[in-house]
């Protein structure tokens, strides 16, 4: 176990900046996610921690000790690539122990060691069969016994699920996190799914275009994204991201709709610095948020006649998209809701969870 | 016998090595044209492009031949003719063959070792392996197919080698192969009985390494 400290790094493939200042502190223990959109950057990262790739400038240092010059093989880490990496000519069991028996680990010791993870991972008996002749759950959990077997300090993952069917994504989703728990070791997950970061993250880094918008935890960056790109990646369906402007009037303080006559009170809005009248901003709301009036608990609250156009059912809620002026608005209604598809109907605004950027810097107000 | 085993396994191990050492280098390209040459160049072309290099003339004259020259200059004392010692100069002969036929072996483990994931290199890496453990554990086993289907192929073209030993010694001085001496036979001694004889060696010897090739090529295209 260790923990793991980034400074200032910098990646640059010729004139294009990959990675641009990144600064990470990840403790002992933590299960960190970094997770951003194809082409952000997360992967360089990870492969730079490993040692894969090397950085244009900045420092990586695992427990205190730089390791910018350390080779890969000496850095105590271990990784699970997307494509799991098995080496096809190798049975399951010399997979497992190959890294074992290149750093010349004693015998009876490798055996033991063999032995402890297979029967965590239950892949015992499939030691003597090769890659080929496994399914990809089957791999995914050789190349994860493969990495645990050499118990190192830092595991790296590389977008581990993601050549995996959605239900069995699922189950070894919940198995990565029994094991986080069971080992406490330090863990950096790379994934373009937020849906996975938000269940395994105990922090979740949101990276883009080669810079962390926002560090924390998976609930913290929910209710409160720091800008507009962190509000529409993560959550699933997205927040809803409604265009307009701020202004008082009568003593209170509303949010207009770009090109509405509707007024939504947000007086109660938590505002990190005093807003200017008149000021164009983005106002989002969860899905969550946008339901039956009834539903909404509560004094922040608002209600409006839409006119719903697609429902998407999903056994135990609806998505049902809305109709609001020029913009689209999702809402998650009970399944027991009646609702036709093309007829208006009452729709209440649950604001205690709101969100309100500047519509010029994209950051929270 | 000698040359079914020496060539094939030279030729292989030097392909691979050029596969794997062009592969990581900037002028790489160049250097796999420069080494994929002499497969352009007809087996009797080589043959007399290499009997060039072994030349002798006598010790008053200029060396024109690069063997001899050097010979003489690390001190040797007279001007050897090389294709003239027994034994020694079957490998003089061997080395024509195993000259073309690496850019051959080359060009194919080199298209080998590109399609070897990269993520089992990199897996291997970091669990500690050195450079040689890569080569050999990972990469190697892995082009293990290819290598055969190399080798089997470089295997028949030497059952098949005639010009060059027509061309330089003619079978004197015990250079003799099984084509040359069917040539001899057929066409030189009109001994049409030996001649045919020899013929049908060659195929038998021939056949079933050209069965096993093609059994082992259509494995590697699944």
């Amino acid at each position: 176990m260790a923990s793991l400290e980034i400074r200032a790094l910098t990646k640059k493939f010729g004139d294009v900046t990959v990675l641009d200042h990144i600064g990470l502190v990840i403790q002992d223990g933590e299960f960190l996610v970094l997770v951003g959109p194809s082409g952000c950057g997360k992967s360089t990262l990870l492969n730079i921690i490993a040692g894969l790739e090397s950085e244009t400038c900045g420092e990586i240092l695992i427990d205190g000790r730089a390791v910018n010059d350390v080779h890969p093989k000496d850095r105590d880490i271990a990784m699970v690539f997307q494509s799991y990496a098995l080496y096809p000519n190798m049975t399951v069991r010399k997979n497992i122990t190959f890294g074992l028996k290149v750093r010349n680990t004693p015998g009876p010791k490798i055996e033991e060691m063999l032995a402890a993870v297979s029967d965590l991972l239950k892949i015992g008996s499939l030691l003597d069969r090769k890659p080929a002749q496994l399914s990809g759950g089957q791999r995914q959990r050789v190349a994860m016994g493969r990495a645990l077997v050499r118990d190192p300090s830092i595991f790296l993952f590389d977008e581990p699920l993601s050549n995996l069917d959605a239900k069995l994504r699922v189950e070894m989703r919940t198995e990565i996190k029994k094991l986080h728990h069971r080992l406490g070791t330090t863990i950096v997950y790379v994934t373009h799914d937020q849906t996975e970061a938000m269940n395994l993250a105990t922090r979740i880094a949101v990276l883009h275009q080669g810079r962390i918008q926002q560090l924390g935890a998976p609930q913290h960056l929910y209710d409160h994204p720091d800008n507009l790109f962190v509000a529409g990646f993560i959550g699933s369906p997205a927040m809803n991201l409604l265009p307009g402007s701020l202004s008082s009037s009568d003593g209170g303080l509303y949010f207009r709709p770009g090109d509405g006559e509707d007024l939504i009170r947000v007086d109660h809005y938590p505002f990190r610095e005093a807003p200017a009248d008149g000021a164009p901003v983005v106002f989002g709301i969860r899905p969550e948020c946008v339901t039956l009036p009834r539903e909404v608990e509560g004094q922040a609250r608002f209600e409006v006649e839409l006119v719903a156009e697609a429902v998407e059912t999903n056994g135990f809620d609806k998505h049902v998209a809305f109709a609001y002026g020029a913009s689209e608005l999702i809402g998650r209604l009970p399944a027991k809701a009646g609702l036709v598809a093309g007829q208006p109907m009452r729709v209440g605004f649950d604001l205690s969870g709101i969100s309100i950027f500047d519509r010029r810097s994209e950051r929270r107000l | 016998m000698l040359w079914l085993i020496v060539v094939p396994a030279l030729s292989t191990a030097f392909g691979l090595l050029a596969a794997q050492l062009t592969d990581r280098i900037s002028w790489g390209n160049i250097a796999k044209s420069l080494i994929f040459m002499p497969m352009a160049i007809s087996f009797v072309g080589a043959a007399v492009i290499w009997k060039l290099v072994y030349d002798t003339r006598p010790i008053e004259q200029e060396q024109i031949g690069v063997l001899n020259a050097l010979y003489l200059f690390f001190g040797g004392d007279a001007p050897q003719t090389w294709l003239t010692v027994p034994f020694w100069n079957n490998f003089l002969l061997m080395a024509v063959l195993v000259w073309i036929q690496t850019g051959f072996a080359m060009v194919i483990l080199s298209a080998a070792l590109r399609g070897i994931p990269e993520e089992t290199i990199e897996a291997a890496i970091i669990d500690g392996a050195n450079p040689f453990q890569v080569f050999f554990k990972i990469k190697a086993p892995q082009i293990m197919g290819t290598i055969v289907v190399v080798w089997t192929t470089i295997t028949i073209v030497v059952l098949k080698v005639f010009d060059i030993v027509f061309a330089m010694t003619n079978g004197q001085w015990e250079t003799q192969v099984l084509a040359n001496y069917m040539y001899d036979k057929l066409f030189r001694a009109n001994d049409w009985g030996v001649g045919s004889a020899s013929a049908m060696i060659i195929m038998l010897l021939v056949t079933p390494i050209l069965v096993w090739n093609v059994y082992n090529a259509r494995k590697e295209m699944r």
